[in-house]
């Protein structure tokens, strides 16, 4: 792709950008996944469930972030309405992992204590990682109740609930495990690595 | 074979029927099933968003724990809990300073590392093995003729394919297999893997209910009465997201789980109370089609539906 790109941040008007490789520079040696090889073909949107729904499609992520468009990128409510169905990662020409470069965005959002453009869906995962990391196991009326409190959302999906509630399928009790010590201490050591930058990424289980 | 088996969270509540149906026709099978002991929750969709990390040390905590049990292979059925095993135990064997790094801290948690002596595999593997589907046609009682479906399986078996896929990721025919050799007619069509939306169906249930919309009229669009699927998260989206269809009138598509259908067709007696547990319930498609047997539609809880069950060890 040539340098200079006529890009349109939400909400501002056009403005020539000009490249600055600082960030794809950080992207690629964080995550691993080759975000310069990126040419532009549009797989990745084409085949994303959930483009409508972003205010910048995934291939706009990729090039936003080769331009050096830290900001937009991090501002971006993308990063946390991405299913991560890896459905891009899985048809991309040039292997990038685009649900990975995904989450390492999120993850910088959170270190750097910036703005999070889809404050529920960060309270989701915040809540239902708690959940787990309390009793060992998942337990859909605690994780509610914390999503809940968090989100302030007490009156969405009640009715829904009840039914849920009337056939069984959301248990009153949590199953809390013997190894919850174990837990805590791998929630604990999981973010000590991450603060001593040791994420994954290396190896092939997060990538081809 | 003998397999250990990693239930996961939602068999303790969402997917209970799930968890018994999968036990209750590998036993038919002759497959034994050991649960492993005290198994953690797996971090689902949300490990890997915050912490990746987290994303690997969770389900290698379960690997741990099934390599020392020393069967044949580990398994589950919950098809997220095999992504993120099957992640885990991949990004171990390649190797490499952050993998090895992962099995210390195992290792100084739990006294033992993660081998990799066996593989984690997911039901559908095994079961579509020629013998096995002969094996389930030989156990069918009662062919689920006339019974149209479309199979699902949503992204976790398939994505990422190099590390998950045990078969073609775009066009996978295993539990089209399976549900055919239960007699069901399995449709064609274009949509075996496309994803439900998953975990934004709290935060953002107006997208879950769009593409669960598009999945359920292209279902119907390709003939199929009901849908099937291997993935308790795709079937309580699937199932509870129906609002669309709902506001337009138009009548409500039921989805199983594929351990149900064979479960039916092996004429096993607690289907009904399995089925019970669906918001929409395939009771009046059944009843068509002279499949119900003594599967009655409940706008209630049946009886014990409510109480805890303990699994069977
Ligand atoms: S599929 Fe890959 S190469 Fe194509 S636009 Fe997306 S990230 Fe770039
Ligand atoms: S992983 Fe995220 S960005 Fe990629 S196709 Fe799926 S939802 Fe879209």
């Amino acid at each position: 792709m040539s340098g200079a790109e006529q890009a349109t941040a939400p909400g501002s008007a056009a403005t020539t950008i000009l490249p600055e490789g600082r960030l794809a520079a950080e992207v690629e040696a964080a995550t691993g996944e080759p975000v310069n090889r990126c040419f532009g073909c549009k797989k990745c949107t084409g085949g994303c469930p959930v483009s409508m729904h972003m205010d910048l499609v995934p291939h706009r992520v990729i090039r936003l972030i080769q331009l050096g468009q830290r900001e937009t990128v991090l501002n971006s409510s993308t990063v946390w309405i991405c299913a991560s169905c890896r459905a891009c990662e899985a048809r991309c020409p040039n292997d990038i992992n685009i649900a990975h470069v995904m989450d390492y965005l999120k993850g910088r959002i959170l270190a750097a204590g910036g703005r999070v453009a889809e404050s529920k869906v960060y309270d989701f995962h915040r809540s239902f990682l708690n959940t787990v990391g309390l009793y060992g196991r998942a337990h859909e009326i605690t994780m509610i109740g914390m999503y809940k409190m968090r989100s302030r959302t007490y009156f969405d999906d009640l009715a829904m609930g009840g039914r849920m509630l009337a056939r069984g399928r959301l248990p009153i009790l949590p199953e809390i495990i013997r190894g919850r010590g174990q837990i805590r201490r791998i929630f604990r050591r999981a973010a000590e690595l991450a603060r001593s930058g040791r994420a994954g990424g290396e190896g092939t289980g997060d990538r081809r | 074979m003998k397999l250990s088996f990693f239930p996961g969270c939602s068999f303790c509540g969402t997917a209970k029927e799930y968890g018994e149906s999968t036990l209750a026709v590998m036993s038919v099978l002759g497959h034994e099933f050991r649960e492993i002991p005290d198994w953690n929750c797996c971090g689902a969709s949300s490990a890997h968003a915050l912490d990746s990390n987290l994303q690997y040390l969770l389900p290698l905590r379960n690997l741990v724990l099934a390599e020392a049990m020393d069967l044949d292979a580990s398994t589950s059925s919950c098809s997220a809990c095999y992504n993120a095993c099957k992640l885990a135990e991949q990004h171990i064997l390649a190797g490499g300073p952050h993998a090895e790094a992962l099995n210390r801290e195992i290792e100084s948690i739990l006294g033992r590392r993660f081998e990799g002596r066996q593989r984690f595999l997911h039901p559908l593997q095994v079961l579509s093995r020629p013998e096995e589907l002969k094996k389930i046609r030989s156990r069918v009682v009662r062919p689920l003729e006339g019974l149209k479906v479309v199979t699902y399986y949503g992204c976790y078996l398939s994505r990422p394919p190099e590390v998950v896929a045990f078969e073609s990721p775009e066009q996978p025919t295993s539990m089209d297999e399976v549900c055919a050799a239960t007699g069901a007619e399995v449709r064609r069509w274009s949509w075996k893997v496309e994803c439900c939306g998953a975990s934004l169906t709290m935060p953002r249930a107006e997208i879950v209910e769009g593409l669960v919309d598009r999945l359920l009229s292209e279902a119907l669009h390709a003939g199929a009465d009901a849908l099937v699927t291997p993935c308790p998260m795709c079937l309580a989206n699937l199932d509870s997201r129906q609002g669309a269809r709902l506001a337009r009138k138009e009548p409500p598509v039921p989805v199983f789980y594929f351990t149900e259908l064979m479960a039916m067709a092996f004429g096993l007696p607690r289907v009904n109370r399995w089925l019970r547990k669906r918001l929409v319930t395939p009771a009046p498609l059944l009843q068509r089609l002279g499949l119900s047997g003594s599967i009655v539609q409940t706008g209630r809880a049946a009886a014990g539906g409510g109480r805890q069950r303990r699994w069977p060890s």
